[in-house]
């Protein structure tokens, strides 16, 4: 049965797409430097050379966007792809493994999980000091849980699968086993994770780059930039506006297009 | 029902020593030195003399076993020190702040219970109708915007064009409207989800389809068989909220400028307000371990076979 694929999946992977154009020719698109300050130019209207108008600094606000969706699309979609790696890579040895090692995993992603992991990101920050790389350090140590446990526990069943245990049989080692035979089963759930999630690690490393403990100026960032704009909300909202309007329209996509994916694997199994 | 609330309870101490435990060798194991911290913030010179008098103030010079104790013994008593860069009493701003954040939360839970299920009946009356079209808008719109989005979205509209709602502060009730439903949509929009696909999926029970044999009105069979059923995984996950709710104030707040936890949390961050970072960590684990255990017993209290104890 082929379902029709619904006319908001065309419209946000057409939106998609133009983020991904902006993120790998972001530097060839802007017109100024977007760290020029240009105090005589200060909060210009739209216009042609600046679609976007100016912040507080004279600085071009259309090319700062530009470059800040290549920055925090690109760190967020990095910190996501390693994380499902280093989550699916354990889930799949604890279970695989099993024993003290799969105990262990088990209990610290329990002790874990009992605390939001925005708290938690938080303290880490805390504890290494506020900097860009520790952010993504932070998340990367707090977010591998949900795919470890997803990941482990569709081993389990994977792994007493017959042509898992004929493999075993005909004396494959377990490199084999783990690589060739349980591996391509976890891949398509796996996909669905990292679609669905990602929208919201964008969310949270714009948040905390909001609050300041996330990426650090003078790089563009949404969040950055948000924040950068919260003082002129009286005076000139615009400045404000579209940092906030594109953060919002990325994470829509992300979600609508997770949903569907998930919808569509369901429907599937 | 007694027993269960006492086994609960008891499991609570092994996880409090060992936050307590992260909470004491965070400090200990600083990559920043914690005294130099304190000087720098207080603007002392560094020489021996002076390094040997905080170090004699902090208690450093003793051994990490009764350091530990002296701080646990410190702690009981609810004397966290004072803050590196206000030089104010550790446990009062705590206090205060943690004031401001349980209103604010209170306030979001307020417009959670109310706000969920008048959308989710709306939506699951006519599923596909144009009340359900409207609710499923609402609640994808709620999950992916930003809750500092939102918030100076709000601020702009009803602060400074309108100039109907306050942008800032906590004087009057007034204050609370706009913080406490930008804190609570992102939460609305995920039960109200729940609520419906709950509601769909009772429509369809086997009980419901007697009830409506034998002829028993409409109104009534939503109200006692589907409705209620519906409510039960609903109060469960509103429990487990509680916990997510306070950690989402931290965004909140500084939108708002909400003289809470949240705020309190980042500047010390910011500043390496090592003391105050301790009793916030000590404090939140206390939060989340009260918000798991009142979920629990929550969904104890309404759902008759957790509580009479039908181990699976």
């Amino acid at each position: 049965m082929k379902k029709k694929i619904p006319f908001r999946i065309y419209i946000v992977s057409a939106f998609l797409l133009l983020v991904l154009i902006v993120m790998a020719f972001a530097p060839q698109l802007i017109t100024h430097d977007p760290t020029a300050v240009d105090l005589l130019n200060k909060y210009d209207p739209s216009s042609l050379t600046y679609p976007f108008g100016t912040d507080d600094y004279g600085r071009c606000v259309f090319c700062r966007c530009l470059l800040a969706i290549r920055n925090s699309v690109g760190i967020a979609v990095s910190i996501e792809t390693v994380t499902v790696l280093i989550g699916t890579i354990l889930g799949m040895l604890a279970a695989y493994i099993g024993g003290v090692f799969d105990q262990i995993v088990n209990v610290v992603s329990e002790a874990l999980l009992s605390f939001p992991s925005v708290i938690l990101i938080m303290m880490i920050v805390a504890f290494l000091g506020a900097s860009t790389e520790n952010i993504i350090l932070a998340m990367l140590m707090v977010n591998w849980i949900w795919y470890t446990r997803i990941s482990r526990s569709l081993t389990l069943t994977l792994k007493e699968r017959k042509y898992v245990q004929a493999a075993k049989l005909c004396g494959a080692s377990s490199a084999t086993i783990l690589l060739r035979h349980i591996a391509p089963g976890l891949m398509s759930q796996m996909v669905v994770q990292f679609t669905m999630s990602l929208g919201s690690v964008i969310l949270g490393l714009a948040g905390f780059s909001f609050l300041g403990i996330g990426i650090q100026r003078p790089t563009p960032e949404l969040g950055i930039m948000i924040s950068d704009g919260c003082g002129l909300i009286r005076t000139n909202f615009m400045v404000l506006f579209w940092p906030s309007l594109i953060l919002f329209l990325i994470v829509l996509s992300f979600q609508i297009l997770g949903d569907w994916v998930s919808e569509r694997l369901r429907g599937r199994a | 029902m007694r027993k269960y609330i006492i086994k609960q309870i008891l499991m609570i101490i092994p996880t409090l020593l060992i936050v307590s435990i992260v909470a004491f060798g965070m400090i200990r194991m600083l990559p920043a030195d914690a005294v130099e911290t304190y000087m720098l913030a207080n603007h002392l010179e560094m020489t021996d003399e002076n390094i040997a008098m905080v170090e004699e103030k902090f208690g450093l010079h003793e051994p990490v076993v009764t350091q530990y104790f002296s701080w646990v013994s410190a702690v009981l008593h609810l004397d966290f020190g004072e803050s590196y860069t206000s030089n104010q009493e550790v446990a009062d701003m705590l206090w205060k702040a943690f004031k401001a954040t349980a209103q604010l939360a209170g306030a979001a839970m307020l417009w959670i219970v109310v706000l969920t299920p008048v959308l989710g009946i709306f939506s699951a009356k006519k599923p596909n109708g144009w009340m359900d079209g409207f609710t499923r808008m609402f609640c994808l719109m709620g999950t992916a915007i930003p809750t500092f989005v939102l918030g100076f979205f709000m601020i702009r509209l009803f602060g400074v064009q309108l100039k109907i709602l306050p942008v800032s502060g906590k004087e009057s009730w007034m204050n609370y409207i706009m913080p406490s439903f930008a804190l609570s949509l992102a939460h609305i929009s995920s039960f109200v989800q729940m609520l419906r696909n709950e509601m769909l999926e009772n429509k369809k029970g086997a009980f419901t389809l007697y009830a409506n044999a034998r002829g028993i009105k409409e109104g009534v069979v939503f109200r006692t068989h589907i409705l209620k059923n519906s409510m039960l995984p609903v109060v469960n996950t509103v429990g487990i909220s509680i916990g997510r709710l306070i950690a989402g104030t931290v965004v909140i707040e500084n939108v708002f400028s909400w003289p809470g936890l949240g705020q309190l949390i980042t500047k010390a961050i910011l500043a390496r307000d090592y003391p105050v970072i301790q009793a916030y960590i000590l404090l939140i684990a206390i939060v989340f371990i009260c918000a798991n255990l009142i979920a629990d017993l929550l969904s104890a209290w309404v759902d008759p076979r957790i509580r009479l104890g039908e181990k699976g």
